[in-house]
């Protein structure tokens, strides 16, 4: 089975269909996935500007990231499960938009970056480190995250002005 | 000719409407500007309800937010500005838009008085804090529900 017609068949799936006859149900499911990205990507900005050195400086990072973890991580949970059941019901469609695949790409790489810095995180904190400034590779993550984490925003939007024919 | 007619029709109108990619690249640029403004939003309100970073003091939150809030809100009035420009007519005849605008003015007058007070480091009472972060929260929460109705249902 392609890739292609796996896409297909989700499209067929009860889930998908519902999606697609439903008055409200893709708007609210959009509407949804914006909420969650601007929620979640906002919220995970702060860490981002933590690393970077620009703000929250006084309290270590271990700290920053765990009070706010939890609420980018629903956000988190909101944009991708709306983003899937969208994709269920329009797959072909996103399949064959460059801006969706470079998009994936984008989340992917932000997946990765999340892990190495949860990693990088738990052991800086193991070693005591707090109020100094930031290292080049803790700048370097925060940097590297906010630019995956725009290029996710940008390709998304690029994505349903030419998947669809509105915004 | 009304104003809206008239904005409509001005050359920078006219480019935007006339072009997928920089309309798609403006609602993109607003999307990160409303993103910039809903972190620092959340953060700033979630702090003061007590659900999040209450070790950190109070300021440390308040002054990155009310500078993420004003480029935030910068970036996404230029750029919806110039959305709108495109079809001045019809989106200011619509009506979640202009219960979107009305929104924001709240939203915009009620940032700005709290980071006022805030900034000149008048305290907040234990029992303030968490309603002044709720009413703030649902503030900006209907704000975004009303931008988002506006995009998907117009």
């Amino acid at each position: 089975m392609t890739v292609l017609e796996v896409c297909e068949w989700l499209e067929t799936t009860s889930l998908a269909i519902a999606i697609q006859e439903s008055l409200y149900g893709f708007a609210i499911l959009v509407g949804l996935h914006i909420l969650g990205v601007a929620a979640s990507v906002g919220m995970l900005l702060w860490v981002d500007l933590r690393l970077l050195g620009v703000a929250l400086v006084r309290r270590p990072l271990r700290e920053i990231y765990r009070s706010l973890a939890p609420w980018f991580a629903a956000g988190f949970a909101i944009m991708l499960l709306s983003g899937a059941a969208l994709f269920t019901a329009f797959a072909t469609a996103a399949y064959g938009n460059l801006f969706f695949r470079i998009k994936l790409l984008l989340l992917l790489l932000a997946g990765a970056n999340a892990v190495v810095f949860h990693w990088f995180v738990e052991r800086a904190a193991d070693r005591g480190g707090s109020n100094e400034s930031p290292s080049a590779a803790a700048r370097f993550a925060g940097a590297l995250s906010l630019a995956i984490w725009a290029g996710v925003i940008v390709m998304g939007r690029m994505m349903s002005y030419t998947m669809f024919s509105f915004g | 000719m009304t104003a809206l007619a008239w904005l409509e029709s001005t050359s920078v109108a006219t480019a935007v409407g006339g072009s997928l990619t920089l309309t798609a690249s403006l609602s993109a640029a607003h999307l990160l500007g409303f993103t910039l403004l809903s972190g620092a939003a959340l953060v700033l309100h979630l702090r003061l309800v007590g659900a999040m970073l209450q070790r950190t003091a109070l300021l440390e939150v308040s002054r990155p937010a009310g500078v993420l809030v004003a480029i935030g809100l910068t970036v996404s009035i230029v750029t919806g500005f110039l959305l709108f420009a495109a079809r001045a007519t019809s989106v200011g005849a619509n009506g979640i838009f202009q219960t979107k605008m009305s929104l924001l003015v709240i939203a915009v007058v009620w940032q700005a008085s709290l980071q006022y007070r805030l900034a000149r480091a008048t305290p907040l009472s234990p029992r303030s804090a968490p309603a002044i972060g709720a009413i703030g929260l649902l503030v900006w929460l209907s704000l975004a529900v009303t931008a988002c109705a506006f995009i998907l249902l117009e």
